[in-house]
């Protein structure tokens, strides 16, 4: 968890409004806004907005996860046209809009995933759509003041006040006002922007203490037992009540698979790229037939390995950040933080652990 | 973006149809056959595609056939009792008819999905049949539902 | 959460006889973990473990889901926990010889209901007592009349309205659709090894999240459980995104019920709709 002490250089106080005026303000500047929403009775989701009226400041999170905005659950990649004489006209889709955005309101466990998105879409291939959509793109994250019984963002190095490729972190309070964290050039222009009612703080103020989420398990345990279990029962287990489905990767703000798709009629077609989740058979399936991932337990194992061993071993990181959705998410109860918890206990007491016991 | 076929243009005097019609071997394609060489004639708008059976058609079909940009689509088989097969229409009346109930509780418009009867011997039938579904989807338009989608562009 | 004691005592003595004296090789039920806001699936192969089980007014899970798992199938003949609702499944699952009756030891468990409100399907089910199963745990409890013009209540507020505020409607609802498949892998009657969402010669659904896959997604959904669905709601619960997957069972349901005085899984030995007909079938608006 981050230091609460913060550099007094950083930090603002807005005064109360300011989110109207911060929506205006940028509206006049042509900035496309992204605030939380309510889109249907208790679900709030990131949308466009006009104006703050139609801003709900009163959500837990949103529920599906910020990595869309820049990693679009589908996207066209190229479009193609049959021309005469058999010849294929394709055409690149140009590159997202460069209209800057401005996210007022992400949580800051979904903009922390970000980082874990950064170093895989900028690794051995620079994703171009995805850099140009996250360079358009001012964070503003709200600090998170209400986790719940599934939030385990203090588990995987987070906290409800993590700053992790946040532009702004701010703190809303309850009279309307505002205690703002500068963390990037982006959020020092986002500040500029906002002059009129937002000044620097007075000498001494500090962020209040961040909600209190309990420390469920420790990665760098179960990842010394992941080392060492490629091969167990435990994954068997773990994949027996997994029905497969894809909920918790699809919500998962840090999970990236794809699948590239082409569709088309006899004239004219789209290649598409679309979110795919490691759950599902289909996902590994070779044109010959053969599945290299050919049961539940390989693909459950492939998840948790994915987040807790092969994504820290390549980027330095769990790819995971406490959000808990896929917590929320499952329907049969399935659940990553007792997995991971009985991962833990399993490095502890040795893999003498009866399996079946601690699962279920 | 999925495209519409080049005979269609935007201008409602010249628009034409395109009217999908899948028909079972035995009866109604049949039927289509004596129209043609009774000299009956009917108009162009509709494609053709011969099945073995009306029973054969799936509800994937009709949906393909308005993602690909048909503005009305026609299953056409035996009458009850005169199946090749027994019994495929019997089975067909009752999916088909399922389906129907199906879009239409979505939204879509049911005017665009018809299922009717034609023997072999109703070549004057099935040319009745052609104009009157031709004249009725003219009326309706362009199936705006679909082609509204067939951009692909919408989705959170 | 409110624990049913008394079934909760008999189901694990029957689980752990069943266990200890070899009859099955695994039961399936439900279990709770501390803290967790549902029951959950439960597989049970140690009658020392059989304490484990649990029955209360939070098993929303559709066991029977299980059943056709080649994994579960492995561990031998199978003992699993069913309600009411649950047995209609499996009634489905054994007139579509997907499994054989002999491989199942049916543990009825009567319930009086799921979910605090009740869940729907628990408002309108005249199941409570489950009926031909191998052995029943806890008392019968009182079956209360229900009444079934709440039986499609879901559908029946999309009825009155018209054509474009349906598509209004349902275009909305579908457009949230991400293509993770939850609605598909929990329903019990959803088997197929390989889903025809997932078929590539032809492609009949785009797999893209647009409306356009996301209509022909839920429209063979919709279709393949027509005359199977028994209405558990699975789907519904599953869906992360609250699509109302539910209404659109209950469509097609309440069709099957009007047309052809059908509901599914009341007995292994019915004849789906689809695989039968009548001579005498409806047949208005065919040309």
């Amino acid at each position: 968890m981050r230091s609460t002490n913060v550099d007094e250089q950083t930090l603002y106080t807005a005064q109360a409004g300011w989110l109207k005026s911060a929506v205006d303000i940028l509206q006049g500047a042509g900035v496309d806004v992204m605030a939380p929403v309510e889109t249907e009775p208790g679900v709030v989701e990131l949308a466009t907005v006009k104006s703050s009226e139609a801003v709900t400041l009163d959500y837990q999170n949103v529920r599906l996860p910020l990595k869309r905005l820049f990693f679009p659950i589908t996207e066209v990649v190229l479009e193609f046209k049959s021309q005469p004489e058999g010849d294929v006209d394709v055409q690149s889709e140009p590159l997202v809009s460069e209209t800057e955005v401005v996210v007022l309101g992400a949580r800051p466990c979904g903009v922390a995933a970000l980082e874990a998105l950064d170093k895989v879409f900028h690794w051995d291939y620079d994703d171009v759509r995805y850099s140009a959509r996250r360079a358009r793109t001012t964070l503003i994250s709200f600090a998170c003041t209400r986790p719940d019984a599934q939030c385990f963002c203090t588990s995987v190095g987070g906290s409800p006040h993590n700053t992790t490729q946040s532009d702004v972190l701010v703190y809303l309070e309850e009279n309307g006002q505002a205690l703002m964290q500068v963390c990037s050039d982006k959020g020092a222009k986002f500040i500029e922007q906002l002059r009129d009612v937002v000044k620097p703080a007075p000498a001494g103020t500090q962020p209040p203490a961040p909600p209190e989420v309990k420390e469920k398990f420790d990665p760098a345990k179960a990842k010394a037992w992941l080392d060492e279990h490629f091969e167990s029962d435990f994954w068997t287990e773990v994949a027996l009540k997994c029905l497969g489905c894809g909920a918790c990767s699809y919500l998962c703000p840090t999970c990236h698979c794809f699948d590239i798709v082409d569709e088309a009629n006899w004239q004219a077609g789209q290649r598409r790229r679309n979110w795919d989740c490691c759950s599902h058979p289909m996902f590994t399936r070779h044109a010959s037939g053969h599945n290299p991932r050919p049961d539940q337990a390989s693909r459950c194992r492939q998840r948790i390995m994915h987040k807790f061993k092969y994504f820290p071993e390549r980027f330095g990181q769990v790819a995971c950040v406490g959000c808990g959705r896929c917590v929320r998410a499952c329907c049969v109860g399935q659940n990553l933080v007792s997995i991971l918890t009985d991962i833990e206990s399993k490095a502890k007491g040795g893999d003498k652990a009866d399996v079946a016991s601690t699962l279920n | 973006m999925i495209q519409k076929a080049k005979n269609e243009t935007t201008d409602p005097s010249e628009w034409q149809p395109r009217i999908v019609a899948f028909l079972c071997n035995w009866c109604s394609y049949a039927g289509a056959d004596l129209a043609g060489m009774s000299r009956l004639a009917y108009p162009a708008a509709i494609k053709i595609v011969r099945v073995p059976c009306s029973g054969r058609v799936d509800p994937m079909f009709v949906i393909k056939s308005f993602e690909q940009g048909a503005d009305l689509v026609l299953v056409s088989g035996c009458h009850p009792g005169d199946c090749h097969y027994t019994s495929g229409n019997y089975h067909a009346r009752r999916k088909l008819l399922a389906f129907r109930e199906l879009m239409t509780f979505f939204g879509i418009d049911p005017r665009r999905f018809k299922i009717s009867w034609v023997s072999a011997a109703e070549g004057a039938k099935w040319s009745n049949l052609v104009k009157e579904i031709t004249d009725e989807v003219k009326a309706l338009g362009p199936f705006e539902t679909y082609s509204e989608i067939l951009t692909g562009e919408t989705g959170p | 959460m409110n624990v049913n004691s008394t079934v909760t005592e008999s189901l694990q003595s029957a689980a752990a006889t069943l266990l200890s004296e070899g009859k099955v090789g695994v039961v399936i039920g439900y279990g709770r973990d501390a803290g967790a806001s549902i029951s959950h699936p439960m597989f049970i192969r140690k009658p020392e473990d059989a304490e484990r089980l649990v029955f209360d007014d939070c098993c929303f899970g559709n066991l029977a889901v299980y059943l056709p798992r080649d994994k579960v199938r492995s561990m031998g003949k199978i003992g699993i926990v069913v309600k009411g609702c649950d047995l209609r499944a499996i009634n489905v699952l054994l007139r579509e010889h997907v499994v054989k009756r002999d491989d199942l030891v049916l543990i009825g468990v009567p319930c009086t209901g799921q979910g605090d409100p009740l869940l729907h399907k628990c408002s309108v089910c005249e199941q409570h007592n489950p009926e031909g199963c191998d052995m029943v745990v806890g008392d019968p409890v009182e079956q209360p009349a229900i009444d079934a013009t709440q039986r499609y209540k879901d559908a029946a507020s999309l009825d009155d309205k018209s054509l474009e505020e349906r598509w209004a409607f349902w275009s909305g609802q579908l457009s949230k659709c991400i293509r993770c498949y939850a609605c598909r892998n929990v329903c019990p009657l959803c088997y197929c090894k390989r889903c025809i969402t997932e078929k590539t010669i032809p492609q009949w659904i785009d797999t893209s999240a647009h409306l356009r896959g996301n209509v022909a997604w839920n429209v063979a959904r919709a279709f393949h459980l027509t005359g199977r669905c028994v209405g558990c709601g699975e789907c519904e619960r599953a869906c992360p995104m609250d699509i109302p997957l539910g209404a659109i069972n209950q469509k097609m349901a309440q069709l099957m019920d009007e047309w052809y005085g059908f509901h599914s899984g009341l007995s292994p030995d019915e004849k789906a709709p689809f695989t039968t007909f009548k001579v005498d079938d409806p047949e208005t608006g065919i040309l």
